[in-house]
């Protein structure tokens, strides 16, 4: 733990770090380009220099290649380093077109803040500028080549942290080219990330081109809803507008960067078919107030007519864990029996493996990104949570093994082992099995340091994820804890298996039983998640009575007008549509006009107080 | 000739020396010698005895160099031979490698017994076609006549060689740039640490040396490292060396000539003289990255030290000489030119810095340009030097310096007179 000096104060600072982190511990900005916290220095733009007075090293320095000393002393603002530095930037604006006027990165520019930091004003170089001709690279990514100041992070980001392969550093000098081999829609699956990465508006995001200045962008951090892993992510809207989506920062999850479907994959929130409206079949629109009422007196009525069984609320593994409580303490109120959280029987109960008999034993993705052995059952990385493809990409990239084991054909833009085996064969093999492919993964994994096995909850089932934790339990020793990473359907199915009671009821037999008179859904609906969807819309086509009342989260109109299992025959009675996981970016446009999230709406019902601190909460993240 | 003759001994017009005459003055007795009297501990003390220096450019002691190695380290590690020669001005290997491949087949081998190294590359320039043709028919021969291969003269020693053409650019010069183009990979040089020693090629521990370097190693074995040193003429220098000349000489031919030989031996001697019976003005001791020598310089000793002591480098010894009605403007814009072309366009000095440089030269030579564009080309020169990732924009700041240094008038009159004054 070296003890340095930078700029007359002193800084303690872990062995290795570079005095460009241990200045920024004492919040001095050392101007950089080329490196980035997620990926490294690489001493290519040389912005970063600062002096060294004392240290093995002296005189001008990149601060994010010297790793700091014990007694070392730095200036970060003396003549020379700042002299450099503007010279740095003077070479960097040779080429660069004066185009921040049309430029979309405009406001969240690096080189717009370096180039004021570095203190460059005119420019003296009166030749020539270079110029490019831009590639079309889809539907996402917008190219402007031009901007480009060769800090090569892109490619570094594409190529080497998410394993592109289609995308990366041409020709040679000041004539370097970052883009495809030929003009097309970039194939990763982390293209996006582009976006975020590039300090210039050479890549920016094409659904948001031309649409919003950033300081005009009304931005929240909030968590991806489209898978289970739960990545950072800041929305941002305009104009009742969800604009873009951009990668949060999250180091145990999530790190710096997104999948594409986290950051492309929130258009029906803007669809003009999204319910934003409370409605009931009887009464028609609503307002949501007189819904919330309505919803109060008729599931009070039927209790009151009916039993404790006439109501069954269901939770959902896509709300909040907020929401799922409330909807607890709602029917304590109203005195119906508990709350179902799930409308899938198996992934709910998948989930309780996980939440309940794993929890001593869990991976976060930065734990898994350092392991040196991951054995992946039964999941498809890319496909179920991509996230998890990247943090595998990163196991292989410092010299670790990934070994799947999965009947599907298993695609990854990279090279990793995997073993096509049956459902059973796995099952078999989580189990402990004895088999030369067994004994294999026993060896391996016992002689690796960190190993950290994932589990698919879908194919592995909850017996399954119990056999993967007994596995982990027996590899498990003082000074190498095997640690586990289930992976479960949706972004919350762990808070809902957390509020479960241990033997949860099936939601079809419930059903079945014809005691239910009224089923409330919380940002769910059973006819697209339940694994018998067709059983269950008989089930509902058979007992008109019933009344359905959904708060559905993000109701996705597309979905609901195309899956066959949305043709249902009676769509919910009423509907209460709460806000998207983007509400509070979307607060500034109010929508709509006195819109809740899931969770205050569950409030409202409840009627009850706001604790101060819950309410802020609240603001925080959803912005009710 | 008065100078010994070890590399160039058998060149001849137009001739190519294989196997049978390489024989036939002595080759491949010192490596007969190697293996059979000497310990690998014996030939790196002897190489670092005879104080040879790297013949590649930096003139870092080769025996220091390999003392870096981790020679017992277990697990495959590499010799590679840097003979990419892309720098103007510089032809010596290309000329060593028409003549006689042999000697750096030769020198690889006991070199590679030296490091325990287990498999070779020659990394060679595109355009030297010839030359690797050549290297394979030389390894082919050395491979029959049980030099190479497996169990090398019974002595349970395994090396093989593989001769690699470079993809043609001057950057794969440089030594982690080059281990980069034979990897497959982008020529961007490497951050060091680490260094090739301990994480090189295929991140094993890869030594790479010159070819001249390498071809000088057998003499050393057979003449002993006292012999070496007495070879040059000054007193810290050690060896012979090949000397490329080139430019306004009447004579532009490659020599073997002893380290210290003095710039006016060189230019009256073996250049016979400027041509055109013109003047001497000014010449690139070592290859085009080195800051240029005036008339003032002629007696100077052509040697690291110094040169060195006179601001500037020995490099490859690849002398190019300018007569006294050429523009040094000129003639450093067409240099800085080649080396903003030859940029990798890793970091930002190089790839951008060098471009103002050459604006401002094209200025001024075109007479556009004020005392102002005088005062940031000297600052153009104090940002750039030493604030690059690797060593090519360094070099370029070569003659960019002598400009500076010995042409300041030159400069003002193109101010002046708002033209060239040569033109
Ligand atoms: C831009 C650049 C080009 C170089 N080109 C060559 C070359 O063509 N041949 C060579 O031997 N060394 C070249 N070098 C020097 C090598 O990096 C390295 O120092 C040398 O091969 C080491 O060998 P030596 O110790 O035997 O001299 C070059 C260096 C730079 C920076
Ligand atoms: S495109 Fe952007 S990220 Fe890539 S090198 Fe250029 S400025 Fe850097
Ligand atoms: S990996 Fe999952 S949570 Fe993360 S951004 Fe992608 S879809 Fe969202
Ligand atoms: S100085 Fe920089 S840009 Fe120039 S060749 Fe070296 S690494 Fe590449
Ligand atoms: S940030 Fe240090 S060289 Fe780019």
């Amino acid at each position: 733990m070296p003890t340095l000096t930078i700029d007359n104060q002193q800084v303690t600072v872990p062995e290795g770090a570079s005095v460009l982190t241990a200045a920024e511990q004492l919040g001095i900005v050392i101007p950089h380009f080329c490196y980035h916290k997620a990926l490294g220095a690489v001493g290519a733009c040389r912005l970063c220099a600062v002096t060294v007075l004392e240290g093995s090293q002296k005189g001008l320095k990149m601060s994010c290649l010297i790793p700091a000393e014990e007694g070392m002393v730095v200036l970060t603002g003396d003549e020379r380093s700042a002299n450099f530095r503007a010279r740095v930037i003077e070479w960097l604006m040779i080429n660069h077109p004066h185009d921040c006027p049309v430029c979309d990165e405009g406001g969240e520019c690096q080189l717009q803040e370096m180039t004021i930091a570095g203190g460059h004003d005119i420019r003296r170089y009166r030749g020539k500028k270079r110029t490019y001709n831009n590639q079309d690279l889809g539907p996402f990514v917008v190219q402007e080549m031009n901007r480009c100041i060769q800090c090569y992070r892109c490619a570094r980001t594409y190529q080497d942290y998410c394993g592109g392969r289609d995308f990366g550093v041409q020709g040679s000098r000041n004539r370097v080219f970052f883009g495809r081999f030929e003009d097309g829609m970039l194939e990763s699956d982390f293209s996006g990330n582009l976006v975020d990465v590039c300090p210039t508006g050479v890549f920016t995001d094409k659904t948001f081109r031309f649409k919003s200045r950033y300081w005009d962008l009304q931005e929240a951090s909030s968590i991806c809803p489209h898978c289970s892993l739960g990545c950072a992510t800041v929305p941002g809207a305009r104009l009742r507008e969800l604009q873009r989506v951009r990668s949060g920062i999250n180091p145990q999850v999530n790190g710096h960067f997104i999948c594409d479907r986290g950051r492309f994959g929130s258009g029906y929130v803007n669809h003009p078919e999204r319910p934003r409206q409370a409605r009931s079949d009887r009464e028609g629109t609503l307002d949501i107030d007189a819904a919330v009422r309505l919803l109060k007196s008729r599931s009070q009525q039927l209790i009151a007519e009916h039993g404790p069984d006439a109501v069954l609320l269901l939770g959902s593994a896509r709300a909040s864990l907020e929401a799922n409580w409330l909807l607890q303490q709602w029917a304590w109120q109203l005195g119906c029996s508990a709350p179902l959280f799930g409308a899938h029987s198996a992934r709910h109960a998948a989930a309780q493996v996980a939440a309940k008999d794993l929890s001593a034993r869990l991976a976060s993705l930065e734990q898994l990104r350092s392991s040196d052995l991951v054995v992946v059952f039964g999941a498809d990385p890319l496909a179920e949570a991509p996230m998890l493809a990247l943090a595998l990409r990163q196991v292989i990239r410092q010299g670790g093994q990934v070994m799947i084991y999965d009947p599907r054909p298993i695609e990854l833009p990279w090279e990793f082992d995997h073993t096509s085996l049956s459902c059973q064969d796995l099952l078999n093999l989580v189990g402990g099995e004895k088999t030369a492919e067994g004994d294999m993964l026993q060896d391996l994994l016992q002689r690796s340091e960190r190993p950290v096995l994932v589990g698919g909850g879908d194919l592995l089932g909850p017996n399954g994820l119990q056999k993967l934790g007994r596995l982990a339990a027996e590899l498990t020793s003082e000074e190498r804890p095997c640690l586990v990473h289930p992976l479960l359907s949706a972004p919350n199915s762990f808070g809902a298996a957390l509020l479960s009671p241990t033997e949860p009821a099936d939601l079809l037999s419930r059903l079945e039983s014809g005691l239910v008179k009224m089923l409330v859904c919380l940002e769910t609906d059973p006819l697209l998640e339940a694994p018998q969807s067709s059983k269950f819309a008989r089930c509902h086509r058979s007992k008109p009575p019933a009344v359905t009342s959904t708060t559905k989260g993000d109701c996705r109109p597309s979905r609901r007008s195309s899956s066959p299992a949305c043709r249902s025959p009676k769509p919910a009675p009423a509907i209460i549509p709460p806000v998207t996981f983007a509400r509070k970016a979307l607060a500034a446009s109010r929508d709509p006009p006195g819109g809740y999230c899931s969770n205050c709406l569950v409030r409202k019902v409840i009627s009850l107080r706001y604790g101060s601190a819950s309410l802020r909460h609240c603001r925080a993240w959803r912005g009710c | 000739m008065s100078t010994p003759q070890l590399l160039f001994k058998n060149r001849r017009p137009g001739e190519t020396v294989f196997l049978k005459g390489y024989r036939a003055t002595g080759g491949y007795q010192g490596l007969e010698q190697a293996f059979r009297d000497l310990t690998p501990e014996e030939i790196r003390q002897r190489v670092n005895d005879s104080n040879l220096r790297g013949r590649g450019g930096a003139g870092f002691p080769t025996g220091v160099k390999w003392g870096f190695f981790p020679h017992d380290k277990p697990g495959p590690k590499y010799l590679v031979c840097n003979c990419d020669e892309m720098e103007p001005g510089t032809y010596k290997d290309g000329e060593l490698l028409a003549a006689d491949p042999h000697q750096l087949v030769e020198g690889m081998i006991i070199s590679a017994y030296a490091l325990q190294t287990d498999v070779g590359y020659i990394f060679i320039r595109y355009a030297y076609e010839q030359q690797a043709e050549n290297l394979r028919r030389a390894i082919a021969e050395a491979t029959e006549a049980g030099y190479l291969g497996k169990n090398i003269l019974g002595s349970g020693f395994d090396f093989e060689l593989h001769v690699h053409g470079s993809a043609g650019r001057y950057i794969l010069g440089e030594e982690t740039a080059l281990l980069n183009g034979l990897e497959g990979k982008r020529p961007n040089p490497r951050l060091k640490p680490p260094f090739p020693a301990v994480k090189g090629l295929f991140g094993r521990p890869t030594t790479v040396n010159n070819v001249e370097t390498l071809a000088n190693i057998q003499h050393i074995i057979t003449g002993g490292a006292d012999w070496f040193r007495d070879l040059a003429l000054t007193i810290d220098g050690s060896g012979t060396k090949l000397y490329g000349l080139s430019g306004h000489l009447n004579r532009t031919e490659c020599h073997e000539l002893p380290v210290g030989t003095p710039l006016r031996q060189i230019v009256e001697e073996y250049g016979g003289g400027v041509w055109q019976g013109r003047k001497f003005k000014a010449c690139l001791p070592g290859g085009a990255s080195t800051p240029y020598l005036t008339a003032a310089h002629l007696d100077v000793a052509l040697d690291f030290d110094s040169l060195e002591a006179v601001g500037s480098r020995f490099g490859t010894a690849g002398v190019t000489v300018f007569d006294d009605r050429t523009c040094m403007v000129a003639a450093t814009l067409n240099l800085i030119r080649f080396f903003e072309r030859e940029s990798c366009g890793w970091c930002t000095p190089c790839r951008d810095g060098l471009t103002m440089v050459a604006w401002l030269l094209q200025m001024l030579e075109a007479g556009q340009a004020t005392p102002e564009h005088h005062g940031m080309l000297r600052d153009q020169l104090a940002n750039i030097s030493g604030t690059s990732f690797c060593a090519l924009a360094e070099g370029a700041m070569g003659p960019l310096a002598g400009l500076l240094e010995h042409f300041e008038q030159e400069i003002a009159d193109h101010i002046k007179k708002g033209c060239c004054p040569f033109q």
